[in-house]
């Protein structure tokens, strides 16, 4: 049975998380220049995002294009990263966790 | 004390194998950690009977074993983080006798969410965080839906349970 508390605890949080969601569409974001690629937790290479180009590592293949940075393919089975989409503002990154790869933009 | 051995490893059996086809089952999904989190039914029904040192060592074997099966250091540590969070949410909520196993799940869906996204923060980068909202919304909402099963299933097997432990 569903008691009462229960629907109210499940909207409160509900409540939370908007709130929280609200607090990161009003943290402003700028666009970064510089994309820094991490793997297995150091640091692989830094590359202007104003140049496009590819960057092959052994699981992932990262593209750079239009002052965009994504990661076009991943040998990893959930393809997270690649659903992760395009960043280009300072702070957004793409993730891989399968293959420890992390994209972030400066 | 043989058959609390037996017992308590069956359990994390059990938790292990939803865990695991939990993960292929929703890995169509691309939000990640979308999962019901079915395994910590059982650590949840325990915390409920007072089984403290079974729901831990449950627990604790069920996530070292996950870690070292599928996973790896990463896995390892955002499971541990998520779990210390939610155990101590539903540790407090049990406290109140007004909730039952839903609200109670919603609230350790959530704060999983939450202390896994806090272990990545540390590890990595606070980049992360972004996911934040979005983890907290599904874990909550999925909690929920576990902690409803979870309460159906008690009300139905709970004096098999009694029998049992």
């Amino acid at each position: 049975m569903v008691k009462k508390a229960d629907v109210i605890m499940l909207i409160c949080l509900v409540f939370v998380s908007l709130l929280l969601f609200a607090v990161m569409l009003l943290i402003p974001k700028n666009s970064g220049d510089t994309l820094v690629v991490t793997v297995d937790g150091k640091e692989y290479c830094r590359l202007p995002l104003s140049v496009d180009t590819e960057i092959p590592l052994s699981g992932n293949t990262v593209i750079i294009e239009n002052g965009y940075a994504y990661m076009k393919n991943a040998n990893c089975p959930d393809k997270i990263c690649i659903n992760q989409g395009k960043i280009n503002k300072i702070g957004q990154t793409v993730v891989c966790l399968p293959n420890s790869v992390i994209l972030e933009v400066e | 004390m043989a058959k609390k051995i037996s017992l308590y490893s069956l359990l994390t059996v059990f938790a292990l194998l939803v865990s695991y086809l939990e993960g292929i089952a929703f890995s169509f999904i691309p939000v990640p950690a979308f999962k019901l989190g079915l395994a910590n039914c059982v650590c949840m029904l325990l915390f409920s009977r007072k089984e403290y040192a079974a729901a831990i060592t449950v627990n604790l074997s069920r996530i070292l074993l996950s870690a070292l099966l599928f996973g790896n250091f990463y896995s390892l540590a955002f499971s541990l983080s998520g779990a210390i969070f939610s155990s101590l949410a539903v540790l407090l909520l049990l406290k109140f006798k007004c909730f039952s196993f839903a609200g109670i799940s919603a609230a350790g869906g959530a704060f999983h969410n939450f202390g896994q996204l806090a272990a990545a923060a540390l590890l990595n980068t606070a980049g992360l965080l972004y996911l934040l909202p979005l983890l907290f919304l599904v874990g909550a909402v999925l909690g929920f839906i576990t902690g409803m099963l979870l309460e159906a299933f008690s009300k139905k097997y709970g004096n098999l349970i009694n029998k049992i432990t």
